[in-house]
């Protein structure tokens, strides 16, 4: 019977989450003032800086974090960006091969000049403190093998201060990271793009400053989407996101209305005295 | 619906591990040993090019300091080898160590100096206060010492600790609300992960859906 | 040497770490760098470990072909080839990717997803409301629910406006809070470490 019961329910989330995919609700996105301030503050960067992006993605946290590393991605190629792609879990490489294949063929980026890979290192934060404390000792040979002394975009770095922003997409702890060796160490600015669970935790650390921008989620992604003038996988999710949250919560709702109803009823057929 | 094999495959791996939600059956089982085979696999590759270019590309052009690191590297498989399991404590010290310390040199300014700066902030409104009241709150719910002495330690400082038993209570209400917000943002990340596999099959394999890039 | 050794390891290395980052003197900055980027060799290593782990386990299963070692064979014939493709071609060759984006990345991202439709189940059978912190955890979620998604700004304007002010303000207090008292734990823990006083990484090995 629970069983049966526990079907159903997983059928219905089907059909719901569904519905706004097929045929979508166009429902308001709301405020999120975290993803304007990130917005606002690579927009304002001036053109050919030079920019890192940690795609720290894997394909469990695909559907909250590709969505907004593209988004941004797309922002820093509109704006004329260069862009450093680098990783620190070992899936990131697939979705760094994925970026600069949007670089090189919607923004025409030349491989070198505009964008460059640089290969995925081990140890996680040992890895990010390597980058930030001597970027040319940490790295000597991109994600292909070639050297990087090669490359016209490299001549440009040095240090990790030649770097306008640090942003990392992350279900993991990158943003701490950054907060703790690239900002706190380096003055470098960073930004935090999480999944939506580190958004409660991550919020402290753009509010001290230590974040320039903080993007959270799905709903983060949909409004980075909507900045850049682009509505993508972020945008369309957002409606059957809105419905199976509100499926889940009836579910809440009505499960504790069963329990304290038949709490109740329980307490009422007990004979009086008993315990 | 799609014709393309790539699409196939990627549905048919889907459509396998899904099948578990109804019941267990071999066909989950051999999708999840492929996978599991291939994620390890795609672990060991990326371990293999750091090994390669951090250590055997160094070695290649003379530095044989880097013999240090991967002789450790090569000490945690002793792991396997009953006798000689101590020996991959040297390469697990080393990774405590080194960990601990870069933990040290990042937390004091990131985690404590910084967060204490944030709090201090002047009170000119009424979100300033509840936060500032929030976070006094919250920090005594950690003070397991004080307030927690028995009845029969109390006397000098029994309105210190009343004071401090009471903000604590206060602090439970406000971790309280902070797990909630944390729980309110957890249905998204989960429906983040499901949603992406819906719209691949009713949308790149099925075509019901519209395709976004 | 059982003990005292990796204790001594331990010491130097993050000792060196520590003075590199609180003396400015440049011998002492470079050794610290340098034992830092040789960490990241020896994680390389520790990324085979769980792979190695498993190809004995499942390994044995299929020599002594025991109950479900197909299941077992299958295992290791994708361990072994995709290691293989990966070593001799490169992770991004066409090949590799082409396995990772058709087959390990749906099988992975289903795999997780899995996860919302025990939390519908749980939404339904687990979370109920049984005192007053649970009653204040809940409210707080609904609210934040709620304002996450556009059906809240549909409600009232206000929902998203209060689910922002929660996470902003009561929320960040009690985070900040967790995070000093996290943080003060994390330097005691890792000087512990350190100092050869935490030693329950070397649990395992004889004596």
């Amino acid at each position: 019977m629970q069983l049966k019961q526990t079907r159903v329910i997983w059928l219905v989330l089907v059909v719901i989450v569904l519905l706004p995919l097929i045929k979508p609700l166009g429902l308001p996105l709301g405020p999120s003032p975290e993803t304007e301030a990130a917005y606002q503050f690579i927009d304002k960067l001036p053109s050919r800086s030079i920019t890192i992006m940690d795609l720290s993605i894997a394909p469990s946290s695909e559907g909250e974090l590709w969505p907004m590393a593209l988004a941004i991605g797309r922002h820093h190629m509109a704006k004329g960006h260069r862009v450093i792609v680098t990783t620190f879990i070992p899936d990131g490489v697939m979705y760094a091969e994925k970026l600069k294949e949007v670089a090189e063929k919607e923004f025409g980026y030349k491989y070198g000049v505009d964008i460059l890979v640089l290969p995925y290192r081990a140890g996680g934060e040992t890895a990010l403190v390597a980058l930030a404390d001597n970027i040319r000792q940490a790295y000597d040979r991109d994600q292909y093998g070639r050297s990087l002394s090669e490359l016209p975009m490299w001549q440009d770095i040095t240090k990790i201060e030649d770097i306008a922003l640090v942003s990392c997409y992350t279900a993991g702890d990158d943003h701490l990271w950054l907060a703790r060796h690239v900002w706190a160490k380096h003055k470098v600015p960073c930004l935090g793009g999480v999944i939506a669970l580190s958004a409660p935790e991550a919020i402290v650390y753009f509010q001290n400053g230590q974040l320039v921008g903080l993007i959270s989620g799905v709903k983060g992604a949909a409004y980075y989407e909507s900045k850049i003038g682009k509505p993508g996988l972020a945008v369309q999710s957002m409606d059957a996101q809105s419905l199976g949250h509100a499926y889940l919560l009836f579910l809440m709702i009505a499960g504790n209305i069963v329990f304290w109803t038949s709490k109740r009823r329980n307490l009422e057929k007990r004979p009086a005295g008993g315990d | 619906m799609s014709t393309d094999p790539k699409v196939w495959l990627a549905a048919l791996m889907s459509i396998g591990i899904y099948s578990y939600l109804y019941k267990e059956n071999p066909i989950f089982r051999v999708c999840e040993h492929l996978y599991l085979g291939l994620s390890l696999a795609h672990l060991a590759v990326m371990g293999w090019t750091n090994v390669r270019d951090l250590g055997f590309k160094e070695l290649g052009k003379g530095n044989v300091l880097v013999l240090i690191p991967m002789v450790l590297g090569v000490l945690l498989f002793m792991r396997f080898s009953p006798k000689n399991s101590w020996l991959s404590r040297y390469s697990l010290a080393y990774l405590m160590g080194v960990a601990g310390a870069v933990t040290i040199t990042g937390v004091i300014d990131a985690g404590i100096i910084s967060q204490i700066r944030g709090a201090i902030t002047p009170l000119t409104s009424l979100d300033s206060v509840v936060a500032l009241i929030c976070n006094v709150t919250a920090i005594t719910v950690f003070f397991f010492i004080i307030g927690s002495t028995s009845k029969t330690q109390q006397g000098k400082n029994w309105w210190f600790e009343r004071l401090i038993r009471w903000s604590s209570t206060v602090g439970r209400f406000v971790l309280m609300i902070s797990f909630g917000a944390v729980f309110g943002t957890t249905i998204m990340a989960r429906l983040g992960l499901f949603i992406p596999r819906l719209r691949f099959l009713l949308g790149d394999w099925i075509h019901l859906i519209p395709s976004v890039k | 040497m059982k003990r005292e050794g990796p204790i001594a390891v331990a010491f130097l290395s993050g000792m060196i770490v520590l003075c590199g980052y609180f003396f400015k003197a440049k011998p002492i900055i470079d050794l610290a760098a340098q034992i830092v980027r040789w960490r990241i060799i020896v994680a390389a290593f520790a990324l085979a470990l769980g792979g190695v782990n498993m190809f004995r386990l499942h390994g044995r299963v299929v020599v002594e072909k025991r109950k479900n070692w197909p299941y077992s064979a299958i295992f290791i014939i994708a361990f072994v080839a995709y290691f293989i493709l990966g070593v001799t071609k490169s992770p991004t060759s066409a090949q590799y990717m082409y396995i990772w984006q058709n087959v390990y990345q749906p099988a992975a991202s289903t795999m997780y997803s899995f996860t919302l439709f025990y939390m519908t189940s749980a939404c339904w059978r687990a979370f109920r409301i049984r005192n007053w912190q649970a009653g204040v955890m809940m409210v707080t979620g609904v609210v934040v629910l709620l304002g996450q998604v556009g059906l809240g700004s549909a409600i009232s304007p206000f929902i998203p406006k209060f689910a922002g002010w929660i996470v902003a303000n009561p929320n960040a207090a009690a985070i900040r809070a967790i995070t000093i008292g996290g943080s003060l734990g994390m330097v005691m823990m890792s000087m512990r470490v350190i100092l050869g006083l935490e030693r329950t990484y070397m649990a395992g090995g004889n004596d």
